[in-house]
């Protein structure tokens, strides 16, 4: 599989600016395929004849469906993308606490929205992987085993539960990208990304990988001690943009955080993408409308927008 | 936050951040190291193999069971899991009377009927077999899970159900006898 992901880094001041959506959507019952249609179709992506890899956060057993991006919300979107002209989409996610990644799917039920998963699901935890020196030194990490799946494919999709985080204050598109660096070379939780620090282990993995869409499950999010052990919040939205940077910030304002105090985001914003709102091209509803303040650790709450 | 849990968890076990992810590397080394005859093993063998039982133990999930070896992050307790469970009390699996392993293993067995991930059914069921145990019928079979997504291809579940359907249960729980005999 030729590795395809070796793009130039372009600035954030030299870049374009980005577009973000953030569309109503109730619940997970509803049509979601139409309204992810029409919103694609807008950004004119170019996926006809590509490979497409869906990246849910996949991070342990749900029955609830809190935790994890909803299998709904990941079917419509494959969906969507084949029937936008793209000749293959795989799914692919490589948890960072439980090995059985089987028992997270079916815990989702995947395989009830997708059918049998054997070939569409890419276990990126136990994937082929490459060497891949990385573009940026935001950590000490001078390279990254990477799966090669996540190399060869022509468009990655972060696709995040709207959710904070008890290490990072938000997981959002960014960081939702840990969960393609293999546990069979980082070990389970991939600690050796948090020691060599979490922020800027984002960004290094997010300037290798460089996803080029995101699709924020905001249906339902989590807020208090997120990622795992947080409080269900009904939110009823999807998130989706160009630039994984632009759409995390418009994010974190919707929850009710100032993006350039969380600290990834805020480095992301002067390299892989746009935080500033007069770069952000905002579609659909506004940020105003839809603003849903997130409860927080107290170790975040200097994160928090002013009342 | 539980501010109870916090007090209940040492200082160092506070801050997953800074913590390694020791219960299935250790539970490893120390399946393997007991596969190995004393006179190849070098002489810091046996302090090395204590160590990394008191290891286990010491991350164990207040209440029984192992995940990653992170009993605790922010003094939030976590969850234990199948995998690195079985794993560990088959390391551990020459102190059944201690109180960890009973434990651990009653929670094993009660969180045997909701596993639903062929590679955490395998080996809980060789750990359970392991201790003479036997697990709880009914429920999904080892074909049934090959249907689904044929394992996803992965080879560590084709390897742990391969053991499981081999027998290798019993024979790990007669190896386990003489083991305990033999400390």
């Amino acid at each position: 599989m030729k590795t395809m992901r070796n793009r130039i880094l372009t600035p954030s001041f030299q870049r374009h600016n980005s577009r973000v959506a953030i569309r109503r959507a109730a619940n997970y019952h509803q049509e979601l395929s139409s309204l992810i249609y029409e919103t694609l179709v807008d950004f004119a992506l170019p996926v006809k004849g590509k490979t497409v890899l869906l990246k849910p956060n996949l991070v342990g057993l749900d029955p609830l469906g809190v935790m994890n991006t909803h299998p709904a919300l990941i079917a419509a979107s494959r969906e969507t993308f084949l029937r936008l002209g793209a000749l293959r989409v795989l799914v692919g996610d490589g948890p960072a606490l439980d090995r059985d990644t089987e028992a997270i799917l079916e815990s989702v039920r995947l395989r009830e929205y997708l059918g049998s998963l054997t070939d569409i699901f890419v276990d990126l935890n136990t994937d082929d992987v490459e060497c891949v020196p990385l573009p940026t030194r935001a950590s000490r990490l001078k390279e990254l085993y990477l799966p090669k799946t996540v190399l060869g494919v022509d468009l990655v999709v972060s696709m995040p539960k709207l959710k904070t985080h008890h290490w990072a204050g938000a997981t959002l598109s960014l960081k939702n990208m840990f969960g393609v660096v293999p546990g069979s070379c980082y070990g389970w939780p991939k600690n050796v990304l948090h020691w060599a620090g979490i922020d800027r282990a984002i960004l290094d993995i997010n300037a290798a990988v460089r996803p080029d869409f995101a699709i924020v499950d905001g249906i339902i999010g989590m807020e208090g001690n997120g990622p795992i052990q947080g409080t269900p919040k009904d939110c009823g939205i999807l998130i989706f943009g160009d630039d994984p940077v632009a759409v995390d910030a418009t994010t974190c304002r919707i929850m009710g955080l100032v993006p350039e105090k969380i600290k990834y985001v805020a480095a992301a914003g002067t390299l892989l993408g746009h935080v500033n709102t007069d770069k952000i091209q905002q579609v659909g509803e506004s940020i105003e409308a839809v603003r849903s303040p997130f409860a927080v650790l107290r170790e975040f709450a200097h994160l928090l927008q002013a009342a | 936050m539980n501010c109870a849990r916090d007090q209940l968890l040492e200082p160092r076990r506070r801050h997953g951040a800074a913590m390694p992810e020791p219960a299935i590397p250790v539970a490893a080394a120390l399946l393997a190291l007991e596969g190995q005859k004393a006179e190849v093993l070098p002489s810091s063998a046996e302090k090395r193999r204590k160590l990394g039982e008191a290891l286990l133990y010491d991350r164990m999930c207040p209440g029984g069971g192992w995940n990653c070896g992170n009993p605790g992050v922010y003094g939030v307790i976590g969850n234990p899991l199948v995998i690195p469970t079985s794993l560990a009390l088959l390391a551990l699996r020459a102190h059944p009377q201690r109180r960890e392993n009973k434990d651990s293993l009653a929670w094993l067995e009660q969180a045997f009927s909701s596993i639903n991930g062929p590679g955490s059914f395998a080996l809980a069921r060789l750990c359970l077999e392991a201790y003479s145990h036997k697990p709880p019928a009914g429920g999904a079979t080892l074909n049934d899970y090959y249907a689904r997504n044929e394992l996803l291809q992965s080879i560590p579940v084709v390897a742990w159900m391969t053991l499981a359907v081999s027998d290798s249960g019993k024979r790990l729980s007669a190896d386990s006898g003489t083991r305990a005999k033999n400390q």
